[in-house]
């Protein structure tokens, strides 16, 4: 390659880099085939579905986009969720054979005409409740490919460096490192996608063919006709790709106020968890590959103290929870993994645990400051 | 005694003699070897008395429950209940298993602990 065509492709991953990308948008650079699988998974994860198609017999929603929509698909929900789980130091049971973790708050006619039910019953041994948003996907393309010695490089569970926090990796069920989900319990996007619609629409795919229990017990004869899986692997493969290439959307440009808020949001300690940028590593697609990219997060766990405090998974205990990417912060309603928080300030006030020397600084300073800081938030 | 623990976890494989689980009349001699299925996951219970154990497995947030039964073999007197008595699965212990379906369900040929790597 001659050194004017290195500078002519150097122009064009330039260009492709500082795109500005908006919620929804795709992954700038992607190649013409990946932006066609992305308008094509965008038609699946918009899908509707309904018992003739796959829907249920339990749900939470009739498809991907009812409750990832705002401010554009892939965006959040205004629905919530329930969890649940068993919590008997130090082992943790999703209360799988009880309906656990999610339980589904939706039934299909013909499982309500045969049981008589309108949601999923709420497991008996249950120890604790857990309600959880929908949050934005964008980005999670990106956040897939985040190396895991990444990961494991910010973690600190012994505090060594005495800074009060102390995150450590969520694991899956089979001890990979975990990342997605706000418990951290699984490790790669693809395996999240291809476990969401079971769990969340009850359409079976081929990665997950099996149908939930109702609550621990069998379904009714005749309630799911349906034969398993109920989509196909390319609809399942075209929804995945769908998420993975929504991009994550470029921070607004702030003004000094905001810029003030910036470098409060490092000096209170808040990027000790919230890491503003993080870089992808190896991907066979030159667009998502070692790209550097908004993330606000470590992808950890850490303790968020008793009061936010609800269910276990996997590895977390109660009061853990994975780092939340601060994406399209700008365009969120409500804060905090169930929605507690109304504003961005009230969100901050509600950290505990390892999150409350930040939370304590942030309390400390000036209105003036504050409000900085919520502007530079605001600009996510 | 604790890194003699750690010792035993480490290197607990509780293998089952394919005789053991070959029908005593000979039927299986010639015939094609029974599916494998392996599966990674963390126990939920695990019952000595009844070798059974139970492991979560799942895609994602769809978790699912494997029921398996370690194979009658492994109660019978000899080396193999002395190794298997000797491995203690507990709740939140991840783990490997290898295991053959039968009529009453699925049973376990091999299962190994997986040590999870601490940060």
């Amino acid at each position: 390659m001659t050194p004017r065509w290195v500078a002519v492709a150097s122009l064009f991953v330039f260009a492709a880099c500082a795109k500005v990308v908006k919620p929804g948008d795709p992954i700038p650079g992607l190649a013409r085939e990946q932006r066609a699988r992305f308008a094509r998974g965008k038609t699946v994860f918009d899908s509707i579905f309904t018992p003739e198609t796959g829907l249920g017999p339990l749900f939470n929603s009739t498809g991907c986009g009812e409750c990832h929509e705002d401010p554009a698909a892939g965006g959040r929900g205004d629905e919530i969720e329930v969890h649940a789980a068993a919590f008997h130091a130090p082992a943790c049971d999703p209360l799988v054979e009880e309906g656990g973790p999610v339980v589904q708050q939706h039934t299909t006619p013909a499982l309500k005409q045969a049981l008589g039910i309108d949601s999923e019953p709420f497991p008996p041994s249950a120890t604790a409740r857990a309600h959880r948003t929908s949050p934005v996907v964008f980005g999670r393309g990106l956040l897939d490919l985040v190396p895991d010695s990444v990961i494991l490089s910010y973690a600190d569970p012994d505090d060594r460096n005495q800074d009060g926090i102390r995150g450590r990796p969520g694991r899956a069920l089979d001890g990979r490192v975990g990342r997605f989900g706000r418990k951290a319990l699984v490790p790669t996007l693809r395996e999240f996608n291809a476990g969401a619609f079971p769990t969340e629409t009850g359409v079976t795919d081929p990665e997950q063919p099996t149908e939930e229990n109702i609550g621990g017990q069998p379904i009714p004869p005749g309630v799911d006709p349906l034969p398993e899986p109920e989509i196909s692997s390319e609809a399942l493969a075209l929804a995945d790709d769908f998420v993975r290439f929504l991009g994550a959307p470029t921070p607004a440009k702030v003004g000094k106020e905001g810029r003030r808020g910036r470098q409060l949001f490092a000096q209170l300690g808040c990027a000790s968890c919230h890491i503003p940028k993080l870089r992808t590593g190896y991907s066979p697609l030159p667009a998502l590959a070692h790209r550097e990219f908004p993330a606000y997060t470590d992808l950890l766990l850490h303790d968020m103290g008793p009061e936010l405090a609800d269910i276990c998974l996997g590895v977390a205990t109660p009061e853990d929870f994975r780092t939340e990417p601060l994406l399209d912060l700008r365009d969120a309603k409500t804060f905090l993994h169930d929605g507690r928080a109304s504003g961005i300030e009230q969100a901050v006030e509600l950290h505990g645990g390892e999150g409350a020397g930040a939370r304590d600084r942030f309390n400390g300073l000036s209105a003036a400051d504050r409000a900085a800081v919520v502007a530079f938030l605001k600009s996510l | 005694m604790r890194s003699t623990s750690r010792a035993v976890a480490l290197t607990a494989i509780v293998l089952l003699p394919a005789l053991t689980l070959a029908p005593a009349d000979g039927r299986a001699q010639g015939a094609q070897p029974a599916a494998s299925y392996t599966y990674q996951g963390t126990v939920r219970a695990f019952t000595p008395s009844r070798a059974s154990l139970d492991l979560i497995t799942g895609v994602g947030m769809a978790l699912r429950i494997v029921h398996v039964t370690v194979a009658p073999a492994a109660h019978a007197p000899g080396d193999t209940t002395a190794r298997l008595a000797g491995v203690e699965f507990k709740p939140g212990d991840v783990v490997r298993m290898e295991c053959h379906r039968t009529d009453t369900g699925l049973v376990a040929d091999r299962i190994e602990r997986i040590e999870v790597p601490k940060p």
